[in-house]
């Protein structure tokens, strides 16, 4: 196979009924994304139920047009109401929602939009151009690497995930711990099945996953009061959104630090669009001239968060395509979208799937380039929909949580399941507790068991010599280990948190002139 | 007032509709009329998977057959064991099918008591496929006879891949040790399945590995070098992979067929309808176009299918019983020979 033909091929499966479904995909992604409460990975654990009919092509893509138009979806309702439509958009609010109380409504999301689509394609050049590098040294892997790489991401979560690390951990460990009801990876012997048939095959991830993000976000919903729920919307008419492309040039250095950001945050297991849009836009306040500025409506305050999450996409495909190891939740929901399809994501895809790789890339490209279509002129409705009653919009998707786990397996169990978790979401969100790990923990948890025991088998009870031979001759194996000593040791030496949200000020504030026009006047000079 | 009314007259006409519906029924059993209605058929495995789409390319002709609709159910829960359950407890008048392939017979030995094949009847088998051996492309090892050399001379156990211990492939590679006479392998399992036991054959973390034919990706990318194929003779999807047989004179019996099952006590006429059905299906030009990939179609009706299954089961009472406590002591011991 020639060199460009892994970004070729793919073409070919690109049809008319694809290009619709990805337009159709991102626009659902941008309109559940704006839904204050809805996240990208409720959007798509809801819509994978959906697609099973769909030929693996149009689903998968589709799929990566809600994500990526989830991630950018949040930034609308974080810069009119500020209030994020998605965790992701949590800091585009600081500056995106002083500047619409200018007035200025348009051209911040004309900011977002456009600093959503640099970011994103940027990262879509880089998964295309490391991944088949990275699936090359892959195929490499045996199950130790592959158990290293697991624990690194799941070690990462605890350290990175928002609020208390211990809380993290404890989730985690709640997750691994249920990611063991069902068969022995090795044996076949059944665990904690309690006789039930249903528990057999264990507890379904994207049932679980549906209950921890949508169910529970619905129940959470509910008790909210009227005015609550009526979030003072913005009058401010959406117009003059193209305004924000004169500004790109002079924004190219945040841009592009802020896409590096987001794509390496991305590629880390475990972390995703609101980590990596929380260090750009610290590192951006470190950085830049006018930090002062940035909370009082700063285009620098938009343009560094809103690139470096949608840019955290191609990098959270990166592990998933070239490791089969997810790069962050949304991404571990689409493992479960690809193996309904009967596609195994891992570094055999590049051989025994090149097309559907190739399609992969393309897909991701169209879907950051509806983005730009969709938003630049669409901002304006979509924002309307921020006034649908919540009752409404509360029991649909309630429903559709409830249609989707049936219809994974035309199980009740499932639906039961989702149920279940669903409460449990629901209490660890009154005792704010992050719920992604035990996402993280349910998907990496068989993956570490089974490569671990798999070793252990291999390795016929001589673990230390196999384990420092291993450590000694193959340089992965050694830096994983290195990397995971080094990401679990790191607050106890510390003390403290990376990435935590209390270290960065919410606060905005209106000062009495545009900061852009600052900014931007002494650039000129 | 009124409203109660409407409400209370909704209901009595509810029930009237429901007790006519009951009773209409009730008045068509006494016929052997095949089929009453919409048939299912019962997947145990997920939608997009092999078996899936063996299912999903038979049922156009099946509906044109039978002049019915013939709903493919994905039921992958507890290994399969959901949707046999909820067939083998079914009313047996042929209505819901049970697919499967050979796996069925092991669930019983791998810890699903329930899964008992005295509750299901066959009804007809519709494909095959068989036993490949494969090993890296650039192994040392050229053909089946280097396998076996190697196997028994090799100091340390010679590691291989299966799809779970127990499972269908760790069978075929017992059944093979014992028809060579050594047993110096060390099986290891992948639950994910072929596409997971290969990639281990490609990054050196095994030697061998045993699986159908979906492999064929990985053999024409260049990846694997099939051995040799267990099959009575050169198997059709795979005409330049030689058999067994041919290559060293031992054979082994281990067909991987798959079929379709329904409730046990369910009428014979209903189960001569259906496999006939079926055997329409199997030779019609959707199901040629599928199996065009590397399974091959293969009929058997109700009875030889039956005596197949029957044959099948006996050996494996005799041999399940030893494996599982092999399996079960080696894991305990800490892998430790």
């Amino acid at each position: 196979m020639g060199s460009f033909d892994l970004y070729l091929v793919g073409w070919q499966l690109i049809d008319p009924q694809v290009f619709i479904m990805i337009f159709f995909g991102t626009l659902l992604g941008i309109i559940v994304g704006a839904l204050p409460g809805l996240t990208a990975t409720m959007a798509v654990s809801i819509i994978v139920p959906l697609t099973y009919k769909m030929s693996p092509v149009v689903s998968i893509l589709m799929l990566l047009g809600v994500y990526c138009g989830g991630n950018y979806g949040g930034s609308i309702s974080a810069c009119l109401i500020n209030i994020p439509g998605t965790p992701s958009a949590i800091m585009t609010g600081l500056d995106g929602h002083p500047l619409a109380r200018r007035g200025k409504a348009g051209l911040a999301i004309g900011m977002a939009t456009l600093a959503s689509v640099i970011g994103g394609l940027f990262s879509v050049f880089i998964l295309a151009a490391f991944s088949p590098i990275i699936a090359n040294i892959a195929l490499k892997f045996k199950s130790l690497e592959i158990f290293g790489v697991a624990l690194f991401g799941l070690s990462v979560i605890a350290y990175v995930s928002p609020g208390s690390t211990l809380k993290g951990i404890m989730v985690g460990f709640f997750g691994l711990l249920v990611a063991t009801i069902g068969f022995d990876p090795t044996l076949g012997v059944s665990r904690f099945g309690f006789g039930s048939t249903n528990l057999l095959g264990g507890i379904d991830f994207v049932s679980a996953m549906i209950g921890l993000f949508g169910m529970s976000e619905m129940l959470a919903n509910i008790e909210k009061t009227k005015k609550e729920r009526d979030f003072g919307f913005l009058q401010e008419k959406v117009t003059k959104t193209w305004d924000a492309l004169k500004y790109i040039r002079k924004l190219k250095a945040v841009l592009l630090r802020s896409s590096i950001v987001g794509v390496i945050i991305g590629a880390i297991p475990g972390a995703g669009g609101t980590i990596a849009a929380i260090t750009a836009y610290g590192l951006q306040k470190k950085v830049s001239k006018y930090s002062h500025l940035m909370g009082q409506g700063s285009l620098e305050g938009i343009a560094a968060p809103e690139s470096s999450n949608n840019a955290c996409t191609g990098g959270a495909m990166t592990p998933l395509l070239s490791l089969g190891i997810p790069g962050d939740a949304v991404t571990a929901v689409l493992i479960g979208a690809f193996i309904i399809h009967g596609i195994v994501p891992g570094p055999m895809m590049y051989t025994t799937n090149p097309d559907m790789v190739s399609a992969i890339f393309i897909g991701m490209l169209l879907a950051n380039i509806m983005i730009l279509l969709i938003g630049m002129p669409g901002a304006k409705y979509i924002s309307k929909l921020l006034k649908i009653p919540s009752q409404i919009l509360n029991s649909l998707i309630i429903a559709l949580c409830i249609i989707g786990t049936f219809a994974i397996k035309n199980s009740l169990f499932d639906t039961c399941v989702m149920l279940v978790f669903g409460g449990i979401g629901y209490l660890l969100s009154k005792a704010k507790v992050p719920k992604a790990p035990i996402v993280l923990a349910l998907v990496l948890g068989p993956i570490m068991e089974e490569n671990l025991r798999r070793w252990a088998s291999l390795a016929e009870g001589k673990y230390w010599t196999e384990f420092v031979n291993a450590v000694l001759t193959n340089p992965v194996t050694l830096s994983m280990v290195l990397a995971t000593l080094a990401v679990l040791l790191a607050p106890v030496i510390m003390k403290k948190k990376h990435f935590s949200e209390d270290d960065i000020q919410f606060t905005s504030t209106t000062g009495d002139t545009d900061p852009n026009e600052i900014i931007f006047a002494e650039k000129k000079k | 007032m009124k409203r109660k009314m409407f409400v209370v007259l909704c209901l009595i006409g509810m029930c009237s509709f429901a007790f006519a519906g009951g009773g209409n029924e009730r008045s068509a059993e006494g016929e052997p009329q095949y089929p009453k209605g919409d048939i299912s058929v019962l997947i145990a495995a997920a939608a997009g998977g092999g078996n899936d789409l063996l299912v999903r390319a038979l049922l156009p002709s099946l509906e044109r057959t039978l002049k019915v609709s013939v709903v493919p159910v994905n039921q992958p829960g507890g290994r399969g064991a959901i949707a046999f359950n909820e067939v083998a407890s079914a009313r047996p008048d042929g209505q819901k099918l049970y697919f499967n392939s050979k796996s069925v017979l092991l669930m019983k030995f791998n810890g699903i008591e329930e899964a008992n094949m005295d509750r299901l009847v066959p009804v007809a088998q519709v494909a095959e496929d068989v036993t490949i051996f494969f090993v890296r492309s650039d192994s040392p090892i050229k053909n089946i006879k280097d396998l076996i050399n190697h196997i028994k001379t090799s100091k340390e156990r010679v590691k291989s891949a299966n799809s779970g211990m127990g499972a269908l492939w760790h069978l075929s590679q017992i059944l093979f040790c014992q028809t060579i006479g050594s047993d110096n392998i060390l099986s290891i399992a992948y639950p994910a399945g072929s596409s997971a036991m290969l990639t281990a054959l490609v990054s050196g973390e095994v030697e061998f590995v045993t699986c159908g034919p979906e492999a064929k990706s990985f053999i024409d990318a260049g990846k694997v070098r099939p051995l040799c194929v267990v099959y009575p003779g050169r198997y059709p999807s795979f005409p330049d992979i030689p058999t067994l047989k041919e290559e060293t004179g031992l054979d082994y019996d281990y067909p991987v067929w798959r079929g379709f099952f329904t409730t046990e006590g369910t009428d014979p006429k209903v189960l001569k309808i259906l496999s006939d059905a079926l055997k329409t299906a199997v030779e019609s030009e959707e199901f040629k176009k599928f199996t065009a990939i590397g399974m091959i179609a293969s009929f058997k009706d109700s009875k030889t299918f039956g005596e197949i299954v029957d044959k099948e089961q006996k050996s494996l009472e005799v041999l399940m019983p030893g494996v599982m406590a092999q399996i079960k002591s080696a894991d305990s011991s800490g892998g430790k020979k």
